[in-house]
């Protein structure tokens, strides 16, 4: 509570703090008026497969491969792959390709109304078992390793108890597993949705703008507190154009196939089935014990989105002998821009693929 | 040619913040200089002088701006969207000049005026501070004008945002003044404070702040139903097939919207659960008392839409009430926020603590707002309302896209619901093949080992039957 002694003189009070802003303001708008583009995910890749509006990608690297199976990292549909690789020097993903990883990714796409009908089956065993087949038959491993973001770790997961012989290893990281938690806004809010309404009522298509409003209130006041704060970094165009990446991404946030979107809520948030062993995709159980490969999964502690309640129970229902719980100091984006993340975590990451060749 | 339009469109504005800034920088050596008389109590002496100064200065700053501010750019080559932008530079710098010059004229003309502010520093700091609230609306209005300039909407929404906070920003200061005001005064107190405090201002900016953090905009699709459900009743009036049955059409429609008046006879005090549940019995009573005559309008596709409206009012005002049971939630949240921040300023400054400055004012209201708003979010009555609000919300949704729907079937256009069909068994298809696709990758190790054993059989046939041949023949041979 202390301040500094200051001269309290109203009139100066008011005009010097108005002044500020209004200068602060200004010279934020020169430098945003000389940004032509806000560059993000800009490390070098190749798309090698298409079906429907997914595209799976190849990332270039001359570095020597130090982990020969190749990964494959499944995203999660809400937002976009691009905070992985958000700018050079804050990317989980060239990162990994320093360690010599070789790193194909699924980009989910745009789904748009024809989407509609895409359910949880259409995505696991349609698109992902697709891509898997493609890297395996490419790199020539009847293996891979699967890497799953956020819910993307879910389907990952989903993915490995139904297809174990096509996976070598599991990474997760960020991934919710146990709904039944209190600790996240999210889990407690989707008890009281009528999931029903909400993708009928859009016509099929959950607007992504209705999943950021709902990301935005679990940090109501962020949104002012952030552009308070940007006004003091405003002349260093460096640190802007890290801010503009990082906002450019958050509002980059693709609709959502409505059937696969309501089976998600329904049978995980609010039935909590996977863990269960109640889940049903494609006309099979989905049974975590099936998970018997060697599992590396990644929460960070101060996750608002997932919290470490819903992650860490994973281990207690998966029949793994080789798997590792690993704490990530942080929160749930920082685990892949932070400084930390870029020191520890990428190395952490490929050393244990090493470790697991 | 592109260089010198943004190298002058940089002059243009550089010449109207150098502007701004020391026109401020005058008025605060002015206010400066003049406290130092009111506290010597000199200022009866040196107010005209003090004025005059101030005034030549003013003068000679707007003259060298005006001077540097006339059209150098080569405004022919430009672009039209550049030519127009910096036309409003040259419009909000003209209306600020012509602005300073009313002001000055007004003292000019009111020496009186001056000399009364100068015995009185507090209407004097009322006065400035007025004064400059207005240029700062205007100057608010100007930046927020700006943002279509920049090169992308990712840009102008976020420069968008940026003057928005600093509007928040703003607003918070006047109930800082209030605070300040009253430590230095050394006669705080919270009492006294929240009975200066305009509750309704404060109600206001939490509505701006938080309106665009709602779940889905909700009176965005608020107005469109209300929106849609005028244009779809005007259209039913005017349908050839219902005039006969206008005036029972005319009773049917306006009987919720007459009933939203009569919630005023709602008992004084109720609360929102009881003003929903009242809602409910009346719509029902009316609905009863018109249905008779309702009847008589035979089946058809108005009559169906007709129906739909008077759900779809009756729905609306469900909606109405329950955002407002849920606004009284947030509205709350932040009075309490408020109540919290004061007292605990207000602890500080009994035990001697400097007065906060209005940067950690405002840093720490932020914080104690946004731990406030949390406890609520995460209180079971939020979750519930919440998920009701939303509910509602979406119900009107859905009706209005039917409506919509429904209207535009006669037309010759192909409609939502038909392509929907066309995709079902598109998907459905697609995931035929999918699945046969797997089916026969799986069969395909079985089909290529299969040949290799036929192979093998024939071949060990035609050996045989070869050596049979050629044994058959060695023994004719003999």
């Amino acid at each position: 509570m202390q301040s500094k002694q200051e001269d309290t003189n109203p009139i100066e009070t008011l005009t010097k703090e108005f002044m500020a802003q209004t200068e602060k303001m200004l010279k934020g708008y020169k430098i945003l008026s000389e940004v032509e583009e806000i560059d993000v995910a800009t490390a070098e890749k190749t798309i090698v497969w298409q079906e429907d509006k997914v595209r799976l990608f190849r990332y270039e690297s001359d570095v020597k491969k130090k982990v020969k199976t190749p990964v494959l990292i499944s995203y999660a549909l809400v937002n976009r792959f691009d905070m992985m690789d958000l700018q050079p020097d804050r990317s989980f993903i060239r990162k990994l390709l320093e360690e010599g990883v070789d790193v194909y990714l699924i980009d989910w796409g745009y789904p748009t109304r024809t989407d509609r009908y895409l359910t949880m089956d259409d995505y696991i065993n349609g698109y992902i078992d697709s891509c898997v087949d493609f890297v395996s038959k490419e790199t020539g491993h009847k293996k891979i390793n699967l890497m799953g973001i956020c819910q993307g770790g879910t389907f990952s997961a989903i993915y490995t108890s139904l297809h174990k012989e096509k996976i070598k290893n599991l990474i997760t990281l960020v991934a919710p597993f146990d709904f039944n938690t209190e600790d996240g806004l999210l889990f407690k809010w989707s008890r009281d949705i009528d999931v029903d309404k909400i993708v009928d009522a859009n016509d099929g298509l959950v607007p992504g703008e209705f999943l950021n409003m709902g990301f935005d209130m679990l940090k109501p006041i962020s949104k002012v507190k952030k552009f308070v704060n940007i006004l003091d970094v405003m002349e260093d165009k460096d640190k802007l154009m890290n801010f503009l990446r990082m906002e450019q991404w958050v509002a980059d946030s693709p609709d959502q196939a409505g059937e696969c979107y309501r089976q998600f809520i329904k049978d995980l948030y609010q039935q909590n089935k996977l863990i269960k062993g109640e889940l049903n995709i494609g006309g099979h159980t989905v049974n975590l014990k099936n998970i018997d490969v060697p599992v590396l999964t990644i929460f960070a502690t101060h996750d608002h989105l997932v919290p470490p309640s819903a992650t860490q129970p994973f281990h207690d229902y998966i029949s793994s002998k080789d798997k590792t719980l690993y704490e990530f100091p942080g929160g749930h984006i920082g685990v892949f821009v932070g400084s930390r993340s870029q020191r520890e975590l990428g190395p952490k990451v490929a050393q244990w693929l090493a470790d697991h060749e | 040619m592109a260089n010198k339009v943004m190298d002058s469109s940089k002059e243009m504005l550089e010449l109207w913040s150098d502007t701004q800034q020391k026109l401020v920088q005058n008025w605060v050596d002015t206010s400066k200089k003049f406290q130092t008389y009111v506290q010597e109590g000199k200022s009866l002496e040196h107010s005209l002088d003090s004025y005059k100064e101030w005034f030549d200065s003013q003068r000679s700053i707007l003259n060298e701006a005006f001077e540097k501010g006339v059209a150098q750019a080569p405004t022919d080559a430009m672009p039209e969207q550049v030519r127009t932008w910096l036309e409003k530079q040259r419009e909000f710098t003209k209306n600020s000049i012509d602005m300073m010059n009313e002001l000055m004229q007004k003292q000019m003309d009111a020496p009186a005026d001056f000399q009364k502010m100068s015995t009185n520093p507090q209407e004097a700091y009322k006065f400035w501070a007025d004064y400059f609230k207005k240029w700062y609306a205007q100057t608010m209005e100007m930046m927020g004008g700006m943002k279509e300039y920049l090169p992308s909407s990712g840009m102008s929404e976020m420069y968008e945002n940026m003057v928005n906070s600093s509007k928040s920003y703003f607003n918070m200061y006047e109930m800082w003044e209030n605070y300040n005001k009253m430590v230095k005064n050394g006669n705080f107190d919270a009492n006294s404070y929240f009975k200066m405090f305009d509750m309704q201002k404060y109600s206001s900016m939490m509505n701006d702040m938080t309106k665009n953090i709602m779940p889905f905009k909700f009176h965005d699709v608020s107005e469109q139903a209300n929106t849609f459900i005028e244009t779809y009743r005007n259209m039913l009036m005017g349908s050839a097939n219902q005039m006969p049955y206008k005036e029972i059409w005319a009773k049917y429609l306006d009987m919720v919207p007459n009933m939203s008046n009569m919630m005023n006879m709602m008992p004084q005090g109720g609360s929102m659960p009881q003003m929903s549940e009242f809602q409910e019995q009346m719509v029902s009573r009316m609905q009863k008392l018109y249905a008779p005559f309702y009847k008589m309008v035979p089946p058809s596709k108005e009559k169906e839409m007709g129906q739909m409206l008077v759900d779809m009012q009756t729905d609306l005002l469900k909606y109405q009430t329950k955002m407002y049971e849920m606004n009284m939630l947030i509205g709350q949240a932040a009075k309490e926020a408020n109540e919290v921040l004061m007292k605990d300023l207000f602890e500080a400054a009994k035990n001697g603590e400097q007065p906060k400055m209005y940067n950690e004012y405002f840093t720490q209201w932020l914080d104690t707002l946004e731990s406030h708003m949390v406890e609520l979010f995460k209180s079971d009555d939020f979750s519930k309302v919440q998920g009701e609000v939303l509910a509602l919300q979406l119900d009107l949704k859905t009706a209005v896209n039917k409506g919509i729907e429904n209207a535009l079937s006669p037309y010759p256009i192909v409609l939502n619901s038909e392509v929907d069909q066309l995709t079902k068994q598109i998907h459905d298809l697609k995931a035929k093949v999918r699945n046969l696709e797997k089916e026969g990758a799986k069969e395909e190790p079985k089909k290529a080992a299969a040949p290799a054993t036929a192979k093998k059989t024939a071949t060990t046939a035609k050996k045989t039957t070869s050596s049979t041949a050629a044994k058959k023949a060695a023994d004719d041979a003999k």
